[in-house]
C-alpha cells in the first residue's frame, strides 16, 4: 500500500517528459502495491505545469509555485516537506533528478536508490535494480529505512502515456531553507535545437574523434542526422575536442540514450561510451578499424572511411 | 568558476538542456566535472596568468613533482565517524548482483551504405 510522490520536472514552465518517465514508474510500484501517487509540481510556472500533469491517473497533484530558476537548496525544504506524507519519492534521474533528491533524502532520513532500470515488487516489498560500474554489474537492492527515494533512469522507463480524467490539485506551502540564501541563481543558456531531445529520440546518430572538426559534424553528420530525423548525439573525445557541445555527449559521464536506432559514426566505442548506449535495440557502426570495440555491440557495422560512408548513407536515407 | 570578491564563488554548472550559472556564499561543498581539468583551468596564483600551456589532445592536469613533496608534509587529520556525527545505520541492502544481460545476435558486416539501409529498413525495419 505504497503512497508513492512524482517530484516533476519543469522546464520554463511546462513539465518535461522526464516527468512522465517518473510516473511510469510511480504507477508501477503504486499499482503492485495496491497504493496510489500524487505528482509534486515545483517550479516557476507550477500551476500550468500541474494542469498538464492532471491527466495521468494521479490521485491529486499537489502545486509549490517558485520563481527565479532552480537551484536545488531552495527546492529541497518544500520537497521534504511534502514528502513527508509518502512512503515513496520518485523522480527522473536526470541532472535535475540527481541534484534534487538526495538532498531531500537527506532531509528525511531516507535511504536512495540512483538512476534505477527496473522495479521489483514481491508480496508488497519493494526492491530496485539498478546499473553500476559503467553497466558492467546490475545490482538489486532494498531501501530499508522508512521511506524511500527512488530516481529512475530515463531510457528504461517509457513516458507515461495521457489516462484521461483530471486529478485534483492542490497548493502546497513554500518552505524556507537558509541554505538556499547561499545559492543565488544568476542565469540558464539553454542549448535550444529544432531536433529531437537525445533522451528520448527514436533514432540517435553519434559522431566520435575520427570527425576531425566541428565544421565537419555540421557538414557531414547533421545531413544524416536531419535525413532520418534523429537527435545528435557525440562520444566525449568529441565533446572535449569542442566539436559539438558538452550536453551531446553520451556515454559514462553524459547521457544514457536506448533508442530503436543509434548509428555510431567514427567512434571506436570505449567502455565509457558503450555504457551510454549499449542499451539500444539495433546499433549501427561506421568504422575503418573492422576490430575496433564498438563491433561488440553493433548489429551492423559497415567498414568504411565515414567520409565516403556518410554522405552516401545520407542519399541512400533520403531515397526512402 | 571565478571568485572575484574573495566571498563568493561564481560557478557554471552542465545541466540536460545547457549552462546554468549560480553564485555561491562559503563555506560551500564543490564537485566539479572531470571536464574542468585542463592545465589552464586553474590558476595556483604562482604560475603567471600568460604562461604557455602544453596543449594536450586529451584534456589532463598533473602534479607537479614540488606539488606531490609539498603535499607528503601536510598534517593529516585523522577522524572517527563518531566525530563527524554520521548516522551510520545500514540504508540499504544488496541482495543480489548480476552480469548485464547480453545482447543478442552477431555482428552483420554490411557492404556499403546502400546494403546498410536496404537492412535497416527491410531486416531490422528501425528506419
Amino acid at each position: 500500500m505504497a503512497k508513492v510522490l512524482v517530484v516533476a520536472e519543469l522546464l520554463e514552465g511546462k513539465a518535461r517528459k522526464t516527468t512522465l518517465c517518473a510516473v511510469t514508474a510511480a504507477k508501477r510500484i503504486a499499482e503492485g502495491t495496491g497504493g496510489s501517487f500524487d505528482i509534486l509540481s515545483i517550479g516557476e510556472g507550477a500551476g500550468a505545469a500541474a494542469e498538464e500533469l492532471s491527466g495521468y491517473g494521479a490521485a491529486k497533484v499537489l502545486k509549490a509555485e517558485i520563481a527565479g530558476g532552480y537551484t536545488c537548496e531552495k527546492y529541497a525544504a518544500t520537497v521534504a516537506e511534502a514528502g513527508k506524507g509518502y512512503d515513496v519519492l520518485v523522480a527522473c534521474a536526470s541532472a535535475y533528478g540527481k541534484d534534487l533528491l538526495p538532498r531531500v533524502a537527506a532531509k528525511l532520513g531516507a535511504g536512495v536508490a540512483s538512476d534505477i532500470s527496473a522495479v521489483h515488487i514481491d508480496g508488497g516489498k519493494l526492491s530496485y535494480t539498478r546499473p553500476m560500474y559503467a553497466g558492467n554489474v546490475y545490482g538489486t537492492v532494498e531501501i530499508l529505512t522508512g521511506k524511500q527515494v527512488v530516481t529512475v533512469r530515463q531510457s528504461e522507463f517509457e513516458a507515461a502515456a495521457a489516462s484521461g480524467g483530471t486529478s485534483p490539485s492542490e497548493d502546497i506551502a513554500v518552505q524556507s531553507d537558509p541554505a538556499a540564501d547561499k545559492v543565488e541563481f544568476l542565469g540558464v543558456e539553454v542549448v535550444k535545437s529544432e531536433r529531437p531531445d537525445l533522451g528520448d529520440a527514436d533514432i540517435v546518430v553519434s559522431g566520435g574523434r575520427a570527425l576531425k572538426s566541428a565544421d565537419n559534424f555540421t557538414n557531414v553528420i547533421e545531413p544524416l542526422v536531419d535525413a532520418l530525423g534523429a537527435a545528435m548525439g557525440a562520444s566525449r573525445a568529441a565533446c572535449d575536442a569542442g566539436y559539438v557541445s558538452p550536453e551531446l555527449q553520451v556515454g559514462q559521464t553524459g547521457k544514457v540514450v536506448a533508442p530503436k536506432l543509434y548509428v555510431a559514426i567514427g567512434i571506436s566505442g570505449a567502455i565509457q561510451h558503450l555504457a551510454g548506449m549499449k542499451g539500444s535495440k539495433t546499433i549501427v557502426a561506421i568504422n575503418k578499424d573492422k576490430e575496433a570495440p564498438i563491433a561488440q555491440v553493433a548489429d551492423y557495422f559497415l567498414v568504411a572511411d565515414l567520409f565516403d560512408a556518410v554522405p552516401a548513407l545520407t542519399e541512400e536515407v533520403k531515397k526512402l | 568558476m571565478t571568485a572575484d570578491d574573495g566571498k563568493t564563488l561564481e560557478v557554471k554548472r552542465e545541466l540536460d538542456t545547457g549552462v546554468a550559472t549560480v553564485k555561491v556564499t562559503g563555506p560551500a561543498v564543490i564537485t566539479t566535472s572531470d571536464r574542468i581539468l585542463h592545465p589552464e583551468s586553474v590558476q595556483n596564483g604562482v604560475t603567471p596568468d600568460g604562461h604557455q600551456y602544453a596543449k594536450l589532445e586529451v584534456g589532463g592536469r598533473y602534479a607537479s613533482l614540488k606539488g606531490i613533496m609539498q603535499a607528503k608534509k601536510k598534517p593529516i587529520d585523522q577522524m572517527s565517524i563518531a566525530d563527524l556525527g554520521v548516522d551510520t545505520a545500514k540504508a540499504l541492502n544488496y541482495t543480489k548482483f548480476e552480469l548485464p544481460p547480453a545482447r543478442s545476435g552477431e555482428t552483420t558486416f554490411v557492404e556499403d551504405a546502400a546494403d546498410l539501409v536496404d537492412k535497416l529498413h527491410n531486416v531490422a525495419k528501425v528506419i
